[in-house]
């Protein structure tokens, strides 16, 4: 079941991409997770990984980040294997996983400074970044207070200052919008926008595609592990992402409701 | 309702098994169980009525009941609290909580193997009733038994209930969950100690007699000491107690259908304001700042006297190890069996004692402090053998960041050894001075010191190594490794193999100290000193390499346990 796996990617000292996944493959017992080969993140993109549930985007970005590792293939961070570099890759990468817990039993300010030194970054620099940080998402209020007593959205918050407090060069968020409130989504959407326009990338898997044609410049689509489109966001969807989306995967646009689903009194 | 909620229960345990087969075995291992007790209850049944003398009958009858009850009302909240297979938020968005609800609710907890043995034991208790007396007293205490008997039973399986919900409206906080876990951690220490403090204290028949005489009037004894008053003829008291049961169940009954009507209406956590800190792990500060600039800091560093050069992850991990020893309840039930060892100690000592008369008190202490601070630094220091499943899922940040095996290790061992050490070297000087040991201080300090090093290192391989399920974060403490227990005890038994070795040289220099002179003990303490240094260095490089090597892998791990 091995894949056929070239060594390398081709050389392109031109345009390093920021994130540039090869012959990635996963199985979990029976099931093939991941069956992709190539996804080129361009350095600068602000780029969308879509899929429906279970088509392996938290697979494919574990993988990448090196959280989980593959069967075969790799990640580069700007050319820096993940897998044979880990020091340095991971230097470059902020990561906001799904589906992980954080050290809930810190306060707010304690988790976003934990991140900091464990990354080995002078104390001086964690305390004034954190501050800076809890101020932007708009934390400050509840820095003191324990993670665990955190409702989803501020969960969400601080696990994304604890991705960017190393001031990394790749953002890779699982999911950061799922359960976030309006208010707290515009602040990670404000935050992530600018991080992109100073020339930073961001990666962000999500089941929403209203959210990516809104923000991502660039979009991917997979289903069952595999890769099916990938490009601008104008090339994939071209005008209509949602329906493009829905031919991709092959799924059926319902037309009809169901004839007895009428309001009904009593 | 009351049909289907049962139905409910058997589709759940039917799926549950259908699922993880192993717990077919203890389903029938539990069934067998079950019939085995049943026999014995109506064979002690039977030789209670018949050659039993009316007391001894009554006492052991009451005694047993209130146990019952007790046990009831306690262990099903505190072992299995967490069973909420028919949670009653699970039904809110469905049901309204009627008292129909509320009782078929009641019927399908009690369709399980102990509701049915404990139903069935109760209505055996009239057999203790056929042997004796006249036999319009025999028919009639049988027959009031076989009724009482039943209302026991529905006090134990409405009590029970009542204490589940109870708790499980309280755990749902996070706040309430953690002194849940410390409360129940604290019950079972406890009790694990009564039937020694028990035996020590000596309890005599006529004792017993007495304390069933005032259970026979509490919600626990009365059911089963009506038959008892009908058969001696004693109508006022039996109906007296009657309506202590009937009070009872109408109480609890009450009680269960509030309780049943809150959990259901309130929704989410409902706790107050949670708690504020204002440090950022000052034990990291403390650890990375210069020693210039030591006094300006907010607290005091508390490791000055030594300064142990680490790098900002190390002190990271140091730092929140500490406040996790600290806040999370899993972390302090730890501490709790850590602080329980000198307790041990010293009630052995008096139980030395007090069963025989020729030895002092004051004598036999002497020499059982001089345990303390090697049981300690033993159980102390082999606490961390498993303290990456700790993290849970979390330890994904660990990975993320890159951080070195080697710091990851020191971080741990420093976070844990900022207290314990102190506490060691305290205990392990102080009380043989204060009791007139001090010549054995030298050597009960070098085992003491090896035994942190050793243990300390033991824990840096064994956690990278051989992580096993822990109790995951937020989850009662004792509710630990259903999953991995084989792998627990044979991960467990090789850690203490392995530290016995490292143990060992230092343990041999003893044999001159109690053979020949106490002198000797300087010698352990340099043995110790040195080996204790040298095992902890190595701990944690090997640890660490082997970390660097499978962290990937641990986390992989951690991510396939149930609930982490």
């Amino acid at each position: 079941m091995t894949s056929p796996v070239p060594p390398r990617p081709p050389a392109d000292p031109g345009s390093v991409p920021a994130l540039h996944t090869w012959g990635l493959f996963k199985r979990f017992g029976p099931k093939t997770a991941v069956e992709q080969f190539e996804l080129v993140i361009p350095t600068g993109s602000y780029f969308g990984l879509v899929g429906p549930n279970g088509a392996g985007k938290t697979t494919t970005l574990s993988m990448a980040t090196g959280l989980l590792q593959p069967d075969a293939g790799t990640a580069f961070v700007h050319g820096v294997d993940v897998w044979r570099d880990p020091a340095t890759a991971k230097r470059q990468l902020g990561i906001l996983p799904d589906g992980l817990r954080l050290f809930d039993r810190l306060t707010g300010a304690e988790l976003v400074t934990y991140a900091g030194l464990l990354r080995g970054m002078d104390p001086d620099v964690v305390r004034r970044r954190t501050d800076d940080l809890l101020d932007v998402l708009g934390l400050t209020g509840d820095a003191n207070k324990l993670v665990a007593d955190y409702s989803a959205g501020m969960t969400k918050k601080i696990g994304l200052a604890t991705a960017l407090v190393h001031a990394p060069s790749v953002l890779v968020l699982d999911e950061p919008f799922e359960s976030v409130d309006p208010v707290s989504a515009s602040h990670i959407r404000a935050i992530l926008a600018d991080y992109v326009a100073n020339g930073g990338t961001v990666v962000l898997s999500s089941h929403v595609m209203e959210l990516v044609e809104r923000l991502c410049s660039h979009v991917a689509v997979m289903t069952e592990g595999r890769l099916v489109a990938s490009g601008t966001v104008a090339e994939v969807g071209g005008g209509d992402l949602q329906r493009r989306f829905a031919e991709l995967v092959g799924a059926e646009e319902v037309t009809e409701g169901l004839s007895w689903l009428r309001p009904s009194r009593g | 309702m009351v049909a289907t909620l049962a139905r409910l229960r058997f589709t759940l345990l039917r799926n549950t098994l259908l699922r993880e087969k192993w717990r077919i075995v203890l389903l029938a291992v539990g069934g067998l169980y079950a019939l085995g007790l049943l026999a014995f209850a109506v064979a002690g049944m039977v030789a209670l009525g018949v050659a039993a003398d009316p007391q001894v009958r009554d006492t052991v009858l009451v005694l047993l009941g209130s146990a019952l009850v007790l046990g009831w009302a306690i262990v099903p909240m505190v072992a299995f609290g967490l069973d909420n297979t028919l949670d009653l938020q699970r039904f809110a968005l469905y049901l309204t909580p009627t008292p129909r609800f509320a009782f078929g609710l009641f019927v399908a907890g009690a369709v399980s193997i102990p509701g049915a043995v404990t139903v069935l034991v109760s209505v055996t208790t009239a057999l203790a009733w056929v042997g004796s007396g006249t036999t319009a007293q025999r028919v009639s205490a049988a027959l009031v038994a076989l009724v009482t008997g039943l209302l026991g039973a529905a006090t134990c399986l409405l009590l029970a209930r009542v204490t589940t919900t109870a708790a499980s409206g309280l755990m749902r906080g996070r706040r309430g969950r953690d002194l849940a876990g410390v409360v129940a951690t604290g019950a079972v220490l406890v009790v694990s100690l009564v039937p020694v403090l028990l035996q020590s204290v000596g309890l005599r028949l006529s004792s017993f007699d007495a304390l069933a005489g005032v259970l026979a009037w509490t919600p626990l004894g009365a059911p089963w000491a009506v038959p008892s008053d009908v058969a001696a003829g004693r109508w006022g008291v039996a109906l007296a107690r009657l309506a202590v049961v009937l009070a009872t169940l109408g109480v609890a009954g009450v009680l269960y259908l509030r309780l049943v009507r809150r959990s259901m209406v309130s929704v989410g956590s409902g706790q107050g304001p949670s708690a504020e800190r204002t440090g950022r792990l000052p034990l990291a500060h403390a650890l990375l700042r210069e020693p210039a600039a030591a006094g300006e800091g907010a607290r005091p560093a508390v490791i000055t006297p030594v300064r142990v050069r680490t790098t900002p992850a190390a002190a990271a991990v140091a730092g929140r190890s500490l406040r996790y020893w600290r806040g999370d309840p899993r972390y302090l039930a730890s501490t709790g069996a850590i602080a329980l060892m000198p307790v041990l100690v010293l009630l052995l000592a008096w139980l030395v004692t007090s069963q025989s008369t020729d030895v002092a008190f004051r004598e036999v202490l002497a020499w059982a402090v001089l345990a303390l601070g090697p049981v300690t630094a033993w159980i102390g220091a082999w606490s961390i053998h498993d303290d990456i499943a700790y993290d849970s899922t979390a330890f994904w940040l660990h990975v993320a960041a890159g951080v070195r095996g080697a710091d990851d290790r020191l971080g741990r061992v420093l976070g844990l050894a900022v207290w314990l050490v102190p506490t060691v070297v305290l205990l392990a000087v102080v009380p043989p001075v204060l009791l007139g040991r001090g010549a054995w201080v030298p050597a009960v300090l070098g085992i003491s010191l090896v035994l942190l090093g050793g243990g300390f290192a033991v824990a840096c391989v064994f956690s990278a190594a051989l992580p096993y399920p822990a109790p995951p974060p937020g989850a009662n403490p004792m509710s630990s490794q259903s999953g991995g227990s084989v792998l627990a005890f044979a991960v467990q038994l090789l850690s203490f193999a392995v530290l016995g070795l490292l143990v060992l040289p230092t343990a041999l220099t003893l044999i001159p100290v109690f053979a020949g002179s106490t002198a000797w003990g300087w010698l352990t303490l340099a043995v110790g000193t040195v080996t204790a240094v040298v095992w902890l260095a190595v701990g944690v490089r090997w640890g660490g390499r082997i970390l660097d090597r499978n962290a990937v892998t641990v986390l992989t791990r951690i991510r396939s346990w149930p609930r982490h």
